[in-house]
């Protein structure tokens, strides 16, 4: 966390609810957006800010922010909810499932959107796609299911190899799904596939040192929140032990992960403005559909290959939605 | 009176004052604004009814216009729609070609997968891409959202959709969802080339969102997509669709299904009003998407699909608001120039109507209003002058109509005091009042001839003071001066004097000091034979000629004057003739009172001496002589009776016959009566009875004078009948409101005929003058008794028939008078003392 970013996320916290106050006359409404850290202003937000936009929506003229973080500790989500309920908002936004699952029973009757979510029903978020019946509604983001096809891509740059890890963070909701993918993906490709917990970034090098050890030939990142935001770190880690590394989201790949397949979750924000759309003129929550993804972005950073000594495929590379050189 | 006449006079030639002219607008404003009213309704019923029917006709034909529009609009882009979502299936068929070009063999099948990876690249829609080979054996499958198969061997040749696709090139399969979510559909395309095999895509048709939220309809219109099932396939609001619904209820769909999966694609539905999805009212079109079988519907909702229609129509009768508004104005405007001077010409006509010919109309529009204007102005002109001719006339007439009701009122008056009053001083001072009044004098007096000094006095002065009065009483040689200037003459005329011109005498200056400058004198004449007897003198402030009218009038109050004088010295004598017969009847009534008295005292003596002769014969020696006695008593006591009812007769003509009436017990009264009475019964060998009821009580009476009756008419009867009935009966009857007692006397004796009975209770009078001879009687009893009856207040009647017997009834008042008068009995006597029998 930037501390620039730190200072504005502060300022917007302490700003929202004077602003909120001043358009008190006409109906302003108030959207509790439930972070790890205060990031008000990250790119994510400001993607929102620009679907709120795009749906006629002005942000302090008819709806605020009231920003609540949990500052990574789950257990801090409930306090958070209830503030958030106290401060009326309309709509609880957070990122992911496990969060939304957290901050539900706390939450009564306000719908809470999942921006980022794996497979809401096989967690319990939902009752179907089409149906989800309850209170949380999103963007299903089709993890597990991405996750075989990173694993075959891996193949066919790594030919040879034979020794798969996957580093997941234990406690995620989405990690046994993604395993029960991938372990049948990666054996039948001739992977022999081992499993790395790490919960903290302050784990990334231990971890990373460790499949070194088990001489693992690559690693798949399970999709995490936590290893998303901190896709550097986790680079650098990588890049220690000389290790390719795939994973689900394009910021890691832009932070020095070697390729990555999956949606654009800068979409599941804009897109997620749709869902608050809906849901403040009165579309109960139950009834909007999660949304699946329908394109997914293969980018492959080449600078990291080099740095790898390894060569992608001139099929892959004609086949990558970006390059990064 | 003369002011009050002279404002009668100009109210009625005059109602059209300036007080009058405001009820004379408010009668006229009605009719005024009737003609206004009707002028400007016309005018704006015309231009309303012209603009209101081009109005209604644009409105009608616009709205026709636009609804044909908006069904043709709907149409073309419900067709445009549906090309386009056609062309997006399409292109991904086109797509498809391209990864079948290619035989099935060992150094193809990398680049077939690479073709296939490829497709999926550039066709995001497509999620899934298997190939077969031409024995349809599963090659190949490659997938976005799972690893790639290769050789799986799964056998598809016996599935219908690529026995289908092989037949017929290209397969569309039905529309099904993933995850009971996302829809997608099959769809399969076979190569050119038998031995290239087919390539089965797995479409996810929500991609087609990306077209249909394309498709603007209107402002707050859409497209939408719906399968040959009636699930929702396509929506601009993406969770629309993924709530896999079926809208196949909806009354659109519905029509739209019916006409098959392959309706005809040239002739879109017609536009129709439906509810949509969110319950909406929206226009709504389809239009069938072949060859898929769909339909592609567009709505827009109904309040924006006729806004325009709306807004147009506001401002069309706005158009027509304004129009009215001006037609009104307009009507309003032209309405007063026409009424404006059929107003003036009214207000003006109705103005010279009522009177005011001073009244001239001004209309100067230069056309026949104007004429007639003029026309009227004329008239009114005429018309002022032949009234101000007759309003002189009735000046003068009223005038004298005047004078002479006041003549007549004073003449009337006059009248009245001459009728009303025999003093000759109020009637003369009236009469000189009147005429002082009338001729328009200040003062005057009336003189008169003195019958018995023959000389002229001053009996009655008006306007004169008591001082002054006072001053020519004391100067009785002014009515020497006049008696000398009538003369002897008895045709002397009115004359005038003029006091300047007279020689200067005590009376002179003495009617100067007064102010009596120039008396008129009018002779008063008796007109029976001429006589002069007085003047009436009034006085002019200034000598001059006395106007003939004056001089006839103030005669007029000279006869009533003569007339008033007349009636005074009649009235003068008859008093004297009256003073006379009084003291004659006066003399009269002495005597007879003084002779009956004179007549009785000896009279007395001789029925003494002979009753004395008769009774005591023996002792007299007169026995011998005793019949001739009795006839000497008889003569003498008819005699006395006669002198006492003569002297009871002159008495109740004198007036000197009191009544004193007081409380009597009549039973015992009748019973005394008829004790007095049974005495003369029996001469004649009459049977006499008394019929009285029980309880007859009491009367408050004379009782000398009731016995008097009574024995009056018993002895009438007792004489009158022989060996026959008389009856004394009393009984009391009440007719109207007053109670009676009545007396009856009924005898069966010789009767009375109709004339006899006329003259029954004259003086002296008998039903026959033989009578008196056959059976006595004076002839006075029943004059008397009628008289008394009527002093008690009664009255006394009979009935009868020659031979049949008489019946006399005597009814007097049982009133409440007696009943008073009973406590305190009889105050006083009458004065010539009591009534003898």
């Amino acid at each position: 966390m930037r501390r620039r970013d730190f200072i504005a996320a502060l300022i917007g916290v302490v700003a929202a609810p004077s602003l909120a106050r001043a358009q008190q006359s006409g109906k302003v409404a108030r959207l509790g957006l439930l972070l790890p850290f205060p990031a008000v202003n990250s790119d994510f937000a400001q993607y929102f800010r620009g679907g709120m936009r795009e749906l006629g929506w002005e942000e302090g003229k008819n709806w605020v922010f009231e920003t609540r973080a949990y500052w990574r500790d789950l257990s801090a989500v409930p306090g958070c909810t209830e503030e958030l309920i106290r401060a009326k908002v309309d709509i609880i936004i957070v990122v992911t499932l496990q969060v939304a699952l957290a901050a539900r029973p706390v939450a009564g009757d306000t719908p809470i959107l999942v921006a980022v979510a794996g497979d809401p029903v096989r967690v319990g978020a939902a009752e179907s796609l089409a149906h989800p019946g309850g209170t949380i509604t999103g963007l299903a983001t089709m993890s597990p299911e991405l996750a075989t096809r990173r694993v075959q891509q891996l193949r066919e740059i790594l030919p040879g190899a034979t020794r798969l890890a996957l580093l997941g963070e234990p406690g995620t909701p989405l990690m046994p799904l993604m395993l029960d993918a991938i372990l049948p993906a990666a054996r039948s490709l001739g992977f022999v596939v081992r499993v790395f917990d790490v919960r903290a970034p302050e784990g990334f090098k231990a971890s990373f040192e460790t499949m070194r050890q088990w001489s693992a030939d690559a690693v798949i990142v399970l999709d995490s929140e936590m290893f998303w935001r901190n896709g550097p770190r986790l680079a650098a880690a990588a890049t220690t032990v000389n290790m390719p590394m795939a994973c689900g989201f394009r910021e890691m790949t832009r932070a020095g992960c070697l390729f990555s397949y999956a949606t654009n979750i800068r979409e599941h924000f804009r897109r997620g403005a749709t869902y608050v759309d809906k849901i403040l003129k009165g579309v109960k929550p139950g009834d909007l559909p999660f949304e699946q993804p329908t394109r997914f972005e293969l980018i492959i950073n080449l600078k990291t290959a080099r740095q790898l000594g390894v060569t992608i495929p001139d099929t892959l590379l004609t086949l990558a939605d970006e390059v990064i050189e | 009176m003369t002011v009050m006449g002279h404002s009668e006079e100009r109210s009625a030639a005059d109602p059209a004052g300036a007080t009058d002219t405001s009820s004379l607008d408010g009668a006229v404003r009605p009719r005024r604004r009737r003609l206004f009213v009707k002028y400007a309704t016309l005018f704006v019923a015309v231009v309303t009814v012209a603009l209101l029917f081009s109005g209604v006709f644009d409105a009608l034909s616009y709205y026709r216009e636009h609804r044909r529009a908006l069904v043709r609009i709907q149409r073309e882009q419900a067709t445009a729609a549906a090309g386009k979502i056609s062309q997006f299936i399409t292109e991904i068929e086109g797509q498809l070609g391209w990864t079948t070009q290619l035989p099935w063999s060992a150094g193809v099948f990398d680049q077939r997968r690479f073709d296939a990876l490829r497709l999926l690249r550039q066709v995001p829609a497509v999620t899934e891409l298997a190939q077969t080979d031409a024995t349809g054996k599963e090659r190949l499958r490659v997938s976005r959202i799972g690893m790639d198969v290769i050789d799986s061997g799964l056998d598809l040749s016996r599935e219908s959709k690529l026995t289908e696709t092989v037949a017929r090139k290209v397969y569309y399969g039905p529309v099904y969802f993933r995850g009971e979510s996302e829809p997608y559909m099959t769809l399969a395309v076979a190569g050119a080339r038998r031995d290239a095999g087919v390539s089965i895509a797995e479409v996810n048709l929500k991609l087609i969102w990306d077209v249909v939220s394309q498709i603007k309809v209107g402002e707050g219109g859409h497209a939408y997509v719906v399968d040959w099932q009636g699930r929702l396939i396509a929506h601009p609001d993406i969770s629309q669709v993924l709530r896999n619904i079926d809208v196949s209820q909806l009354p659109q769909v519905r029509t739209a299904l019916s006409r098959g999966p392959r309706g005809d694609a040239s002739q879109p539905d017609t536009l129709s009003q439906a509810k949509n999805l969110r319950g909406e009212i929206v226009l709504t079109a389809s239009a069938p998407i072949n060859p898929l079988g769909w339909h592609v519907f567009v709505e827009l909702p109904i309040s924006e699909a006729y806004a325009p229609l709306y807004a147009a129509l506001y401002r069309l009768g706005l158009i027509v608001l304004a129009g009215l508004i001006f037609a009104a104005l307009a009507g309003m405007f032209l309405a007063r120039r026409m009424v404006g001077p059929i107003e003036t010409l009214q207000l003006g006509a109705a103005r010279i109507g009522a009177g005011d010919l001073s009244q001239r109309i001004a209309v100067k529009t230069g056309d026949e209003l104007e004429a007639l204007a003029d026309q009227f102005n004329d008239m009114a002109g005429r018309l002022q002058e032949s009234y101000a001719d007759l309003e002189t006339k009735v000046e003068s007439r009223t005038a004298e109509l005047e004078r002479s009701v006041a003549e007549l009122r004073a003449l009337s008056e006059v009248t009245r005091a001459v009728n009303s009053t025999i003093d000759l001083q109020t009637v003369l001072s009236t009469i000189l009042a009147n005429a002082i009044s009338l001729a328009g004098m200040e003062s005057g007096g009336i003189y008169v001839v003195d019958p018995a000094t023959r000389k002229l006095q001053l009996r009655a002065a008006h306007g004169i003071t008591a001082e002054e009065l006072a001053l020519l009483r004391a100067q009785p040689d002014h009515e020497r001066h006049l008696q000398r200037r009538l003369g002897k003459d008895n045709h002397a005329r009115p004359f005038n004097v003029d006091i300047h011109l007279e020689p200067d005498t005590e009376v002179r200056a003495l009617l100067y000091r007064i102010g009596i400058l120039a008396p008129l004198t009018i002779p008063l004449h008796d007109p029976a034979n001429g006589t002069l007897i007085g003047a009436l003198v009034v006085n002019q402030q200034a000598p001059g000629q006395i106007p003939a009218e004056t001089i006839e009038l103030l005669q007029t109050f000279a006869a009533q004057s003569v007339l008033a004088i007349r009636n005074a010295h009649l009235f003068a004598e008859i008093e004297a003739k009256g003073r006379q017969l009084e003291l004659a009847s006066q003399h009269k009534s002495q005597f007879l009172a003084n002779m009956s008295h004179e007549l009785r005292t000896p009279l007395n003596a001789i029925i003494g001496l002979t009753e004395m002769l008769v009774s005591s014969a023996a002792h007299f020696g007169t026995e011998k002589a005793s019949e001739p006695l009795r006839r000497v008593h008889r003569a003498g006591t008819h005699l006395l009776a006669l002198i006492n009812q003569v002297l009871d007769l002159s008495k109740i003509e004198a007036g000197k016959l009191d009544v004193a009436p007081e409380r009597v017990h009549l039973a015992s009264l009748l019973d005394d009566v008829l004790g007095t009475a049974r005495q003369l019964a029996e001469q004649n060998n009459n049977s006499l009875s008394l019929r009285v009821p029980e309880k007859l009580g009491s009367l408050t009476v004379d009782p000398t004078r009731l016995r008097q009756i009574l024995l009056n008419l018993l002895s009438n009867a007792c004489k009158f009948t022989k060996q026959g009935e008389v009856t004394l009966s009393a009984g009391r009857v009440t007719t109207g409101a007053r109670d009676w007692i009545t007396f009856t006397v009924a005898d069966t004796g010789i009767g009375m005929t109709a004339q006899q009975q006329e003259r029954l209770f004259e003086d002296f009078s008998q039903a026959d003058p033989s009578t008196a001879r056959r059976y006595g009687g004076t002839g006075l009893g029943l004059a008397i008794t009628r008289r008394l009856a009527r002093m008690m207040g009664g009255d006394v009647k009979v009935a009868s028939e020659p031979g049949k017997g008489s019946t006399f009834s005597v009814r007097l008042p049982a009133g409440a008078g007696g009943e008073e008068q009973a406590a305190e009995p009889a105050p006083h006597r009458m004065s010539g003392g009591a009534a003898d029998p």
